[in-house]
């Protein structure tokens, strides 16, 4: 049965998983203040329209959305924050998780990983995220993002390839 | 693929101010909604006057909390009245957001739990608001003080003679009748005073040149004399005024006519033998009295 969620219960799904939804946000522009500002947005847009969402159990995935597409948003305004310069060494945290742990290649290789996602278009990030990140099977993200499920695989496996072309110097 | 532990574990998460921007962001929906009712009942406007008396000022986000339990936690005292409790500080942080002042309390470099002692009265001729605040230092005030000045709709600020010598009073005098919030906030602390556009009449549109009734002493320096009168009406709640010759006057009431005002300086004749200090007066919003 359809069950419609009420401003209360949205105020406590967005406490409960508070966590979750900043760390997409912050997947996209690495930056505290940037990714505070996008779950302000977020949260704001998510209220306006709340009488939109169908289903109260599809708030999560609902919410995600709304996030993605703000943080795409955001990145397009900002476009500054899209791409590294070669030379500057990454962000300072990226630094430090080097300097802990020089003797881990495979956390080596997975930092990369995650840093290669700048080279990705906002949108092709997205599938990384919650693929990867989220832990979303390509169904769910294709019900999510309201595209078919082979177009959810197509680009997840050519973001996929970028991100491995990066990597492996090519 | 083991990324999602890897790159989500090395996110730190700053909590606080991550509640914070999911409030902000629940405040702004409120704000966004309630600007498109009030540009539906811009016709309502037999209903300002009574709204500018009672100081109806719909207290949004108030109303808004008490029906989030989550919130309610949260975010306690709100609108005008009193709030807050004992809080160690040293320092404050006043940040000042065009028609919005927050105010935060620091101790140990970190922004405190709850906020200090504080009463909000607001006032609609002259359109003000006073603010008391406990175990505020002298320096801590100049500096809200001079950080107040710079807050949009703010024509002035002064302090007045608080009734208790540990607590700070002071007005903050605006430039025209706005409807206001006050809110506060707990984990963290935070008290914010916020200016905007009533409900009632269209941005940029002058507010009623409405007369309000009140009754006012004398002009007086901020000496004994004043404090005594201060103490010996304390029960009516007077409010101070500074007057464009820079004395200040008493004022007790808000009255919609100056029936209501002289039935109220009769009670008050009866109550204080005579209460020969006082008379009935009025003004408006954006009239600060002479002297």
């Amino acid at each position: 049965m359809k069950r419609h969620l009420g401003k209360h219960e949205f105020a406590e799904k967005m406490m409960e998983n508070r966590k979750r939804f900043y760390c997409i946000a912050y997947s996209y522009v690495k930056n505290e203040q940037d990714a505070l500002d996008i779950i302000s947005e977020a949260t704001c847009k998510g209220l306006i329209h709340l009488k939109e969402l169908d289903e109260a159990e599809h708030l999560v995935t609902w919410m995600t959305r709304i996030i993605v597409n703000t943080s795409i948003d955001f990145i397009r305004k900002n476009s500054r924050l899209t791409a590294l310069p070669e030379d500057s060494g990454g962000y300072p945290e990226e630094r430090d998780w080097k300097g802990r742990q020089p003797e881990e290649p495979d956390r080596e290789t997975l930092f990369d990983l995650y840093n290669a996602m700048d080279l990705l278009d906002p949108e092709e990030r997205t599938y990384i995220v919650l693929r990867y990140f989220e832990s979303y099977n390509f169904r769910e993200i294709a019900e999510m993002l309201k595209i078919p499920e082979s177009t959810v695989k197509s680009r997840s496996y050519r973001a996929l390839g970028k991100m491995k072309q990066h990597m492996t110097g090519g | 693929m083991n990324t999602e532990k890897f790159a989500y574990e090395n996110i730190e998460v700053p909590d606080d101010r991550l509640v914070q921007a999911i409030y902000s962001g629940m405040g702004r929906a409120k704000r966004i909604k309630r600007r498109q009712y009030a540009a539906r009942s811009l016709t309502a406007a037999a209903a300002v006057f009574a709204l500018l008396l009672c100081s109806a000022n719909i207290p949004s986000l108030y109303a808004y909390a008490s029906e989030i339990p989550i919130l309610g936690e949260f975010v306690r005292a709100l609108h005008a009245g009193s709030g807050g409790e004992q809080t160690l500080h040293e320092d404050i942080q006043a940040e000042i957001q065009d028609n919005e002042l927050v105010i935060h309390f620091i101790n140990d470099g970190r922004t405190t739990d709850t906020v200090a002692p504080y009463t909000a009265q607001h006032y609609s001729a002259p359109s003000r608001i006073t603010l008391t605040l406990e175990s505020l230092t002298e320096e801590e005030y100049e500096k809200l003080e001079s950080q107040i000045r710079e807050m949009k709709g703010v024509a002035d600020v002064y302090r007045i003679l608080s009734p208790e010598k540990e607590k700070i009073s002071f007005v903050m005098v605006l430039d025209r009748l706005y409807d206001y919030e006050v809110v506060e906030q707990i984990f963290p602390g935070m008290l914010s005073i916020r200016l905007f556009q009533d409900a009632y009449y269209a941005a940029g549109e002058k507010a009623p040149e409405q007369q309000v009734y009140y009754l006012r002493t004398e002009g007086l320096g901020q000496d004994q004399r004043l404090e005594e009168l201060l103490k010996k009406y304390q029960a009516e709640d007077p409010a101070q005024v500074k007057t464009q010759a820079g004395s200040f006057i008493l004022t007790i009431g808000e009255f919609s006519s100056e029936e209501e005002a002289e039935n109220r300086l009769s009670e008050l004749q009866r109550d204080y033998d005579g209460a020969v200090e006082f008379q009935v007066s009025m003004g408006m919003a954006k009239e600060i009295p002479e002297k």
